[in-house]
Order: C-alpha cells, then sequence, then structure tokens
C-alpha cells in the first residue's frame, strides 16, 4: 500500500508519484497508493488530529446543528488543515492522513470512539454542502440497493406512509427516493421509526439518506478500523518506522480518564452523601437508589464506583462505604463474600489487575444502554416522563425542568450541562460541555472552593470592619 | 422455607440472578422429585431439544456442525435440595444427550437426597464450550434465538377474570393476540419463519425465533426490534401496527376486551377505561373541545339500553368525526398492544425456560403451541406432571408429536434458505 522515501517534507501537486485522485471517495472506501516520505505522514496525521479536534469543539459550541455560519468556519478549517478543496495535493493529504489515523487510533476504544464521531461529523460537514446523489452511487457496495419496480408497486401504501410522515411531496413517491439496507445496519433510523421494514430489510425515504450515508459510514470505520487492529502487529514489523510516528499521534485529551483514574486529593466515605447533592445525575441517580434500597446492580457498582474513584475514595473507604450501603441487605460477611472481590478487581487488586479508570459518558452511553427500570447508564436517555419526575423529586423549579428534558431529547451532554449550571449558579469556569461525569465533579469542585474563597474574604473583610469599630 | 442461594459461579450473584432468569419461586416435594426423574428419564425429548437447538447451526453445515453448535450452548438449572438449599448451576454445557439427561435426574439416587433439577434453562451459544469457560480468556455470547416473553401479570391493570398470577382462557386472549402479532411482524418485517410458541408453564407465553439471521442479531438490533413496535400517540400508524390494528388488535378488542374484561360494568374499569381519555384537545385554530365530559355525558344518555360494542362504537366514531383518530388508537393499543418482557428479548445473556420443563410451582407441563390452535388453548387443562405419567398416550405423545413436526418443518425451511442463499447447493 504505501512505499516511504526521505527526501522531501512537503506534498506538492508535481510530486506526487502514483497518486491517482480519481480514485478519491470521500467515504475513504478505496486504499490510496503513492510514495511519500515519513515527515509527510507525520504532518499529515497531525494537522487531521487538529482538524478533527476542531470540528468537534465547533460542533460542541454550536449543538443544535447547521447555521450556515458554521459552515463557512467548517469550510475555513478544512482549508487551513488540508489544503484548498480544487487542489489535488489536498485529496491526498486528506486519504493519507485518514488511513493512517486509522492506524493510529484503533488500539484503544475511547481513541476509536472519538475518531469514529469525529470523522461522521467530517462527513455530515461535507455532506450538508454537497448534493448527496452524488454520492449515492457509491454505497451499492456497502449493501445498499434500490427498490426493484415490484418491490416499489407492492409496497406502495407503505412508501406512501414514509413519504407523508417525512412530509414530502407527492412527487417524492418515486422508486429513486428509496433506497434498500439490511435493518441491522441502521439501528437507529429502525430504533425511532423512520423506515419501514420489510423482510429483514430497512426501506429508507430520502429526507434520511444524510442520516442513512452518516450511519453506514460510521459501521464501516467501526468494521475498517476493527481490521487495522487485527493487523498491527504485523504492521508493526513491517514498517517500524511509521509505527513509531504514529505512537505520536494522539487524540486531543480533554476528555481524559487516566486524569481522572488516579485521584490526589482523597475523601472520606462520611463526606459521599454531602458530595451527592452536587454529582451528576446519573451518579445522584444510583447513589439515592443505593441509599434507600441498600443495592446497586453489578453495572451500576461499576459505574458508579469508579467514578467514587476517580473522585479520590480509596479501595478501604469504598469498601466501608459499599458495605454500609448494603447492609440493608446482606451481612457484613456476605459482602466480604459475594461483593467485596468486585471492588478489589475495580481497584486493580484481583484479577489481571488492570485498575479501571472512570467511565466517560461516551463510553456509559455505550456500555450501558438505559433500560426501563435501571438505574445505571446515562439518565438523559430515559424517556422524558420518567426524567422530568426524576429532576422535580431533586428540587428543580418546574421550568428548569423543562429546558433540561427538552435538551435531553437531542443533546444528552446538552442536558447534562444545564443541569450542572443550575446546580452551580453564577458559574463562570464552566464554559464547554460535560464529557465525563468525574470531569463534573472537578468543575463543581473548582466552583465551591471559589466561593469559599470569596466567603473567607468578605469574613476576613467584615473582621477587620469589626476591629475598626472597636478600635473607634 | 429458609433458602439460601448458592452459585458456581463467581462472577454472578444473587441480584443479577434475579435479573437474567425469570421467575424463580417454588419449592420441590419428595414424591414430585421421584415423578419428575421418571419424566426426565423416560419422556423429556431430550433428543428433539437438540435438533431445534441445533439445525441452523451457524458453524458451517452438517451433522458436525451441529454438534459444535449444541456444545457451545449454555445450559443452566437450579437444584433444591432436601434441606431446602438451592443452588443455582450455570455455564454448564454438554457434548452427549446423555449427559444432559444424567445432570437433570440428578446424582444422588437414594430417596433422601435427591437433586433433580428443577427445570432446564436455554442459553445463548458462547464463543468456547461454557464449562470451559474459566480456562479461556476469550468468552463473548454469539448467538441466539430471538425470544419473546410475554406475561400476563403484566397484564393486570386490565383484567378483571383473573388477578396476580392466574391465567384463565378469557385473559389467554391477551397473549393469543399478542402472539399472533408476533407472526406477523417477524414474517412481514424481517422474514422470519422459523417460530415456535410455548406455554411457559404458569403466567405466560414464550415466542422462539431460530431462523440464522435471527440467531446472529446483536443486543442492539433486538432492543430495536421491540422499541420498533413501541406505540406513541400519532394519528398516521407504522405501516405494521396499521396492520395489526385493523386485522388483530381492534377486531380482538371489539369481540373479546369490551365484554370479557368487562370495560363499561365493573366500576374500576370504567374509571382506567375514562382515564385514558383526553380532558380537552385543540382542534382548529380556535375550538377546544372536552372530549371527557361530552363522553361521560354521552354515556349516561344511552346507559343500559346499549350493548358494550355500541358504547365503544359511539367513543370511536365521536373521535373519528373530531379527526381524533390517534385517541381511538390510544385506547385500542393500551388493552391490546403485547406488552413484551423487554429485557429477555434484549439481552443475548438472558436464559429461558426450555420447551417440555414441567414448571417448578404449578407441575405442569411447557407445551408447545400451534399457532392456529392458539385461541382454544387452555392454559388450565395442561397436563401436569402426574397425568403424563399416569396417562403418557394422551397427556404426552400428541405434544411430542407436534413438536416434532415443527422440527420437521423447521428442516425443510432450512434447507430452501440454504438453496437460496447459496446458489451451488442445489
Amino acid at each position: 500500500m504505501l512505499r516511504t522515501t526521505n527526501k522531501k517534507t512537503k506534498i506538492e501537486e508535481e510530486e506526487i508519484k502514483g497518486y491517482n485522485s480519481s480514485l478519491y471517495s470521500i467515504v475513504y472506501a478505496n486504499v490510496p497508493t503513492f510514495e511519500c516520505n515519513l515527515t509527510q505522514i507525520e504532518h499529515t496525521c497531525l494537522d487531521r488530529i487538529t482538524l478533527l479536534d476542531q470540528i468537534v469543539k465547533l460542533k460542541d459550541s454550536n449543538p443544535k446543528g447547521n447555521s450556515t455560519s458554521l459552515d463557512v468556519q467548517f469550510f475555513g478549517l478544512v482549508t487551513q488543515y488540508l489544503g484548498k478543496h480544487e487542489h489535488p495535493s489536498t485529496k491526498l493529504k486528506d486519504e493519507l492522513s485518514h488511513f493512517m489515523c486509522r492506524i493510529a487510533m484503533c488500539d484503544s476504544e475511547e481513541d476509536k470512539d472519538w475518531f469514529i464521531n469525529a470523522e461522521a461529523l467530517l462527513l455530515n460537514f461535507r455532506l450538508s454542502t454537497n448534493d448527496l446523489t452524488t454520492h449515492l452511487e457509491q454505497f451499492t457496495e456497502f449493501g445498499w440497493s434500490k427498490l426493484t419496480t415490484q418491490e416499489f408497486e407492492t409496497y406502495q401504501k407503505d412508501l406512501e406512509y414514509l413519504v407523508l410522515t417525512s412530509n414530502g411531496k407527492p412527487i417524492d413517491l418515486d422508486i429513486n427516493s428509496f433506497y434498500k439496507i439490511p435493518f441491522e445496519d441502521v439501528p437507529k433510523l429502525v430504533e425511532h421509526g423512520k423506515v419501514v421494514l420489510k423482510k429483514g430489510w430497512a426501506i429508507v425515504f430520502k429526507a434520511y439518506f444524510r442520516e442513512l450515508i452518516i450511519c453506514t459510514y460510521r459501521n464501516y470505520l467501526e468494521f475498517a478500523i476493527e481490521k487495522v487492529k487485527q493487523d498491527k502487529a504485523r504492521f508493526k514489523t513491517q514498517y517500524p518506522e511509521i509505527a513509531e510516528i504514529l505512537r505520536g499521534i494522539t487524540r486531543p485529551t480533554i476528555v481524559n480518564s487516566k486524569l481522572y483514574g488516579a485521584n490526589s486529593s482523597h475523601i472520606k466515605k462520611e463526606q459521599i452523601p454531602e458530595l451527592s447533592k452536587t454529582f451528576p445525575l446519573c451518579m445522584r441517580v444510583m447513589h439515592d437508589h443505593l441509599i434507600s434500597y441498600g443495592k446497586l446492580m453489578h453495572d451500576g457498582r461499576l459505574q458508579y464506583g469508579t467514578f467514587l474513584k476517580g473522585i479520590g475514595l480509596s479501595l478501604d473507604e469504598a469498601l466501608g462505604f459499599w458495605k454500609n450501603a448494603f447492609s440493608k441487605r446482606v451481612t457484613s460477611s456476605e459482602f466480604d463474600k459475594e461483593y467485596a472481590y468486585q471492588f478489589r478487581h475495580t481497584y486493580g487488586q484481583e484479577g489481571k489487575g488492570i485498575s479501571y479508570d472512570p467511565y466517560s459518558c461516551e463510553k456509559i452511553q455505550r456500555t450501558f444502554p438505559s433500560g426501563k427500570e435501571q438505574v445505571h447508564g446515562c439518565p438523559y436517555l430515559w424517556d422524558s416522563e420518567r426524567l422530568e419526575k426524576k429532576l422535580l423529586e431533586l428540587g428543580i423549579d418546574p421550568s428548569k425542568t423543562y429546558d433540561i428534558v427538552e435538551a435531553s431529547k437531542t443533546q444528552s451532554r446538552m442536558a447534562c450541562t444545564k443541569h450542572f449550571h443550575f446546580l452551580h449558579p453564577n458559574n463562570n469556569n464552566l464554559t464547554g460541555v460535560i464529557n465525563h461525569p468525574n470531569f463534573f465533579f472537578e468543575q463543581s469542585k473548582i466552583y465551591f472552593k471559589q466561593i469559599d474563597e470569596k466567603n473567607k474574604k468578605s469574613k476576613e473583610n467584615s473582621k477587620n470592619n469589626n476591629g475598626d469599630v472597636v478600635l473607634d | 422455607m429458609d433458602t439460601q442461594t448458592k452459585t458456581n459461579d463467581n462472577d454472578i450473584n444473587d441480584e443479577d440472578m434475579d435479573d437474567i432468569f425469570g421467575d424463580t419461586e417454588g419449592s420441590y416435594e419428595l414424591d414430585n422429585k421421584v415423578s419428575l426423574r421418571v419424566y426426565y428419564d423416560q419422556y423429556f425429548p431430550f433428543d428433539l431439544i437438540y435438533e431445534w437447538l441445533s439445525i441452523n447451526s451457524l458453524f458451517g453445515h452438517g451433522e458436525a456442525s451441529q454438534i459444535r453448535f449444541f456444545e457451545r450452548r449454555e445450559f443452566s438449572s437450579r437444584i433444591t435440595k432436601m434441606d431446602g438449599t438451592t443452588f443455582v448451576t450455570r455455564n454448564r454445557s454438554f457434548s452427549k444427550l446423555d449427559d444432559i439427561k444424567d445432570y437433570l435426574k440428578g446424582r444422588n439416587p437414594n430417596n433422601n437426597s435427591i437433586d433433580v433439577a428443577e427445570r432446564l434453562d436455554i442459553g445463548p451459544i458462547y464463543s468456547c464450550e461454557p464449562i470451559k469457560k474459566s480456562m479461556v480468556t476469550d468468552y463473548t455470547p454469539l448467538y441466539k434465538e430471538i425470544v419473546f416473553d410475554i406475561d400476563i401479570n403484566d397484564y393486570n391493570d386490565i383484567r378483571v377474570c383473573c388477578s396476580d398470577t392466574s391465567l384463565c382462557m378469557k385473559c389467554w386472549g391477551f397473549l393469543a393476540v399478542a402472539a399472533k402479532f408476533v407472526e406477523m411482524y417477524m414474517k412481514e418485517c424481517f422474514g422470519f419463519e422459523q417460530l415456535l410458541y410455548v406455554f411457559s408453564g404458569r403466567r405466560g407465553l414464550h415466542v422462539w425465533v431460530s431462523d440464522q439471521r435471527a440467531l446472529s442479531l446483536s443486543s442492539e438490533a433486538r432492543a430495536n426490534i421491540i422499541k420498533y413496535v413501541k406505540y406513541e400517540r400519532t394519528s398516521v400508524l407504522l405501516p405494521i401496527l396499521q396492520r395489526g390494528f385493523d386485522e388483530l388488535f381492534l377486531p380482538y378488542f371489539e369481540q373479546h376486551v369490551l365484554e370479557e374484561q368487562d370495560i363499561f360494568g365493573n366500576a374500576a374499569q370504567y374509571k382506567n377505561f375514562l382515564s385514558k381519555l383526553p380532558l380537552e384537545v385543540r382542534v382548529g385554530k380556535k375550538t377546544i373541545i372536552h372530549p371527557l365530559d361530552q363522553i361521560k355525558e354521552k354515556m349516561l344518555e344511552i346507559k343500559d339500553q346499549a350493548t358494550s360494542l355500541e358504547k365503544w362504537r359511539a367513543i370511536s366514531d365521536y373521535f373519528k368525526q373530531n379527526n381524533l383518530m390517534e385517541y381511538v388508537y390510544d385506547i385500542v393499543f393500551h388493552y391490546t398492544l403485547p406488552r413484551f418482557d423487554d429485557k429477555v428479548t434484549n439481552h443475548i445473556i438472558h436464559l429461558l425456560k426450555s420447551p417440555f420443563c414441567i414448571h417448578p410451582s404449578t407441575g405442569k407441563l411447557c407445551v408447545p403451541i400451534d399457532l392456529k390452535d392458539i385461541d382454544q388453548f387452555n392454559p388450565t387443562k395442561v397436563p401436569l406432571l402426574n397425568s403424563i405419567l399416569s396417562t403418557p398416550k394422551v397427556s404426552f405423545n400428541p405434544y411430542r408429536a407436534s413438536f416434532k413436526n415443527y422440527i420437521e418443518q423447521m428442516k425443510l425451511k432450512s434447507q430452501q434458505q440454504i438453496s437460496i442463499n447459496d446458489p451451488t447447493s442445489f
């Protein structure tokens, strides 16, 4: 796939050897062949990571989505980091950096998720300014196909339903307005009833083609990166120099779980009940459940346990805390026998000795789907009624609750951030979006520390004032 | 009785157990234990269960692949000893049919300490044989039938004929209509054809979908299958729900639920029914109507002179005239849409009781049911363990024969599917 030379550092049009830009596709379906050198690889990869990081931030700062000013900013970024659109070297840079980053990002789940998310955003931006139909043909190899005339006629009524519910016009009832795809490949569209299911196919109306492309692309990347991972050992022995360079290509570390893994500050188990009042909602829900019922399921213990560990609860303190919390149902010796193992495991004292990091929002949402009655997972993915009830129960006023519930419908992390702002009024430290429960907690800590300092200052002031009065 | 639960597996404790198993209550008398042993020894159709679980092997074609597929299936059981101690054994797997038989019969044949298994639960196929779990690092569930579990006690708020976990022919109707919808949904939307319906022995119905594509679905896809047909208020129904409404739910509601569950006669039922009606609805730009009050009035007018059906038709006409079809759907679906136990379907590792078990607390045989007979099925007339042993010709053989027949059908369908998927095979 790739040979390296060591002469040049910049990719210029005339220097591209053997690169065929006509095979370029915005979903990177073909692996390109060309010559380049190590420095070029490093530079393009670093640029791409920065570009992706910027795109993620751009999106986070405008969760509502697609305004034109956003598109302008986006194109500014792409030009800045990849080059001008019409320039052939842009395509090469784009492909080179994408494929290399696949290799760089394949090792850890978190890196991979971040990469896939960011790449999906990139594609989403690109599609918003392109005519979709020009891209559709590329997707037949991803398992999509058009309806046959016979299917189109037999399913007429179902297709009408799709047009009607997507605010389409009667004229849209055309065979080219639909694609079919195996239903397993479009879980989100199935979940929300945006497709008609027929014999294992999901029939998609053109209003959802963009979602469909993104969804297909994510599946494809997921699959492709898994392949890269399996092949990485061979890659390392075959191209040690490239592997070494890629080791230096890392995901921007705003949300680094490791950061929260070994917390230097210590807290005592007795502090938890008080602290829990300003925990993120997911932890608060589990804490409340644990205290009132004296139990928490395995996944919940993992999610809440690692969080507590992250905020500085030592293993001994943790064992004490959980034993006490479970004491409604289990005796101390039963606890030691049945449950203590898991907590020691989490702290790396059992099994393979791996210490578990606190889970990020992304990982929580991925690993713990929010079931109807379960308390672990992300509460902003609950149905609105249950979320509303819980928020009101916690004493959040109805208008604010409405605000949070509305946000949760589209952006769980925005909803969480709103909750943070509610718990911490007039806070001006947190400007971004919550993406990690421990980040929530750290921000909360900073907030209260500042308030403490303020209070101390004003107390000192008033003391001084008092002193003045006495002197007078 | 003071029971104590022990398990042979460190990773699982009792809470998780409750989550993975369905109902787990019940105990066994000595007599029953002896009978149960005879049942396992002479009647339980191990050969058919083996075929049923392995015909659609995803490890290739032929006998060898079938065996391999079967070997990696997780089985589990619950054994109550004479002293009241309950043992749960998980992660069991078998390579020979005789081994399961021996396992279910228990190891101590003397009358004072029979540890015969109360039930057999079926789990997924893992990446290696479950008994070898501790010897490998990568132990993941790979395949499982899609299963649906519908329990009648989830309908308690809308039925008056029975309460708690009891089940009569009237409320069986809820489960029967659920089964018919599952059949329609699976066939039309997914093209699945190999569906087995099993009475769970006490309060519910299990559906097993064994098509190859069904076996390999992810947990996410399974959850979405359930979510796709969740109804939320709308005037334009998803095509499959529309078909279900027209062909199954509305007819069942009008012909059975109204009368059999005494919607208008029983005070509590009527109150519940009214609570489903909207207080006020905006129609058009300026008009607000008050359906609840208007319908209450209407009902008082036609009181006693009308049948339940006429009363209901008056209500549904009222909504239709006001262009508020969604409220008709609200009511009908509330009373008829299947109330699945979601987590049984969603979690691939969930275990479900095998067909032909004897239910531990009712002693009833968990019989497969042919969908075309489902309306006539009477859950109170299901063979009991004792009757199986005394009159097997009537109480057991027909069920075995019909299960066997189902498996023959499965084989035919599987062959057809292979010939469709693989052009070189014929």
